[in-house]
């Protein structure tokens, strides 16, 4: 008897070479899992987010390593149909309990994949506006203009308006000006005009827009419309309607104040006192 | 002039920009309107002026600039024609030494500074396209002009490939493939030449090709188009 016998015996041990050919299986699993986790992450990178790429070359990833496992499971004659059904039971029972989270982890992806706020956009999410942060799987950041730091489940993104002021290359503003019904409004347009004409970063096309837009109670109401580049929205709505007071002032052109007639039917008499001045 | 190196003092329109050389430093001081601006640089620091695209005045929006002409191009199906555009430049202050180049003031030439939108407004409210540098020059078909003061000559070749008339009222070029050259001393500065395909009645594509001329220097690209990715041509979809 040869010292080999034993070690023979144990490999030609139909055992043993199951688990070898469930190792291999799982090792094949495990190879193409890699495999399609690189190809799903290079292809979903040219199309989507990188973090949502990642994601779900991931996601891949498991699936296909799950399958390789529970594949060689079975060839070693695991049965696994109590696990899955156990399984099934225990991922509805974690669904549940979990609901809000996996509604923010869907909604996450869905926001990321359709791209409707990305890093560094100055969007308004319900009554919160500013600069978008971070997007995560969970959470979405927001830095108001005044720094304060915003954290909210990306499930509220789904069930609120959002406002994205990013999207557009320029954005139009508008701006409303009231002048005394005694003063000369063809000369208060062309002072507005050669103000707004003057401004650099009023957009000469789209040309402004100048307009009489109401005959008020105190006066004459213009409204200015202007196009601005969007990063220059905020500087332009602080300087512009500034500039248009004080080339009115320099022109003396008079901004009312609110007044209010009063007619009397019975005449009146006025009586000055003695001493006063 | 462009490529001059201030050495002392230099005076340019309501411009005066003063070098003062002291033990252990050199004061670059400039005042223009009542605006003054000082720098403290190092002992060996040197002062040089360059063109630059009129584009960093009063700040950097975009690295477009659309031409709009003030008289209309035609040309006739199948044919070419070159024209001579103006770009205005204002000029950039650099200083430099040993180890290091700096863009330390820049002096606007131009009275006018204003921005356009090329491309559709979609429902009325929704602008689309770029953001560019407004420009309103005449287009001239005299293959000799020189640049102007303040101006970089930019030859244009327009090449219509449609079986139609077609009407050019406008150009839009991107600063960032569009190189810049000058001659040093002088006020004399020239884009690379230009090659405007019209593909169809709303698409144009702008080429940037040749240097201009044999004894122009290349400026170097300005920090903000540094490391940019950029693309070779620039596509104009909604018409010329």
């Amino acid at each position: 008897m040869s010292i080999l016998d034993p070690i023979l015996s144990f490999l030609s041990n139909p055992q043993f070479l199951s688990i070898i050919i469930a190792v291999i299986i799982f090792g094949i699993g495990y190879f193409v899992a890699i495999v399609i986790r690189r190809v799903v992450f290079k292809i979903g990178v040219r199309f989507y987010a990188r973090n949502i790429a990642s994601i779900v070359s991931k996601i891949a990833y498991y699936v296909i390593l799950l399958i390789a496992l529970s594949t060689a499971l079975g060839y070693l004659g695991i049965e696994l149909t109590g696990l899955i059904i156990a399984g099934g039971f225990a991922g509805i029972i974690v669904g549940v309990a979990l609901q809000p989270l996996m509604a923010s982890f869907f909604a996450g992806l869905y926001v990321m994949a359709e791209r409707i706020i990305q890093q560094g956009e100055v969007v308004a999410i319900g009554n919160t506006m500013g600069e978008v942060v971070e997007v995560s799987l969970m959470f979405t950041k927001l830095r108001t203009f005044d720094g304060v730091l915003v954290t909210m489940p990306n499930s509220q993104l789904l069930s609120t308006v959002i406002q994205n002021y990013s999207k557009a290359v320029a954005r139009r503003l508008e701006f409303t000006v009231s002048i005394a019904y005694s003063e000369d409004a063809e000369k208060a347009y062309r002072v507005i005009k050669e103000t707004v004409d003057n401004h650099p970063y009023v957009l000469a096309e789209p040309a402004p827009d100048i307009f009489v837009s109401k005959l008020g109670d105190s006066g004459v109401v213009i409204t200015v419309r202007v196009w601005v580049p969007r990063t220059l929205v905020y500087p332009v709505m602080k300087d512009l309607l500034w500039k248009i007071k004080k080339s009115l002032d320099e022109a003396g052109i008079s901004i009312p104040f609110p007044q209010l007639d009063v007619w009397i039917k019975t005449p009146v008499t006025l009586k000055r006192e003695e001493g006063s001045g | 002039m462009y490529g001059l190196v201030v050495k002392d003092s230099l005076e340019i329109g309501e411009v005066f920009i003063k070098v003062e050389r002291f033990e252990s430093y050199l004061k670059y001081r400039r005042s223009m309107r009542g605006d003054v601006k000082e720098v403290l640089l190092d002992r060996n620091a040197v002062v040089e002026t360059r063109p630059i695209y009129s584009l960093f005045y009063p700040s950097y929006v975009t690295g477009y600039i659309l031409v709009s002409f003030s008289k209309q191009v035609v040309i006739s199906p199948k044919s070419s024609l070159r024209i001579m555009l103006q770009l205005p430049v204002d000029l950039a202050i650099y200083a430099y030494s040993a180890d290091f180049y700096q863009l330390i003031d820049l002096i606007p030439l131009h009275s006018s500074y204003k921005y356009a939108l090329y491309g559709p407004v979609i429902s009325s409210v929704e602008a689309t396209g770029y953001i560019a540098r407004l420009v309103k020059e005449e287009p001239v078909a005299d293959n000799v002009a020189e640049p102007l003061e303040k101006h970089c000559l930019a030859r244009v070749l327009i090449v219509n490939k449609t079986q139609d008339f077609a009407s050019v009222s406008k150009i839009l070029l991107d600063a960032k493939p569009l190189k810049i050259f000058y001659i040093p001393e002088t006020w004399k500065c020239y884009t690379q030449d230009i090659k405007m395909i019209l593909n169809s009645g709303e698409h144009a594509s702008i080429l940037y090709e040749e240097k201009p001329c044999k004894e122009c220097v290349e400026l170097e690209e300005p920090e903000e188009f540094k490391g940019l990715l950029r693309t070779l041509s620039t596509e104009m979809l909604w018409g010329y």
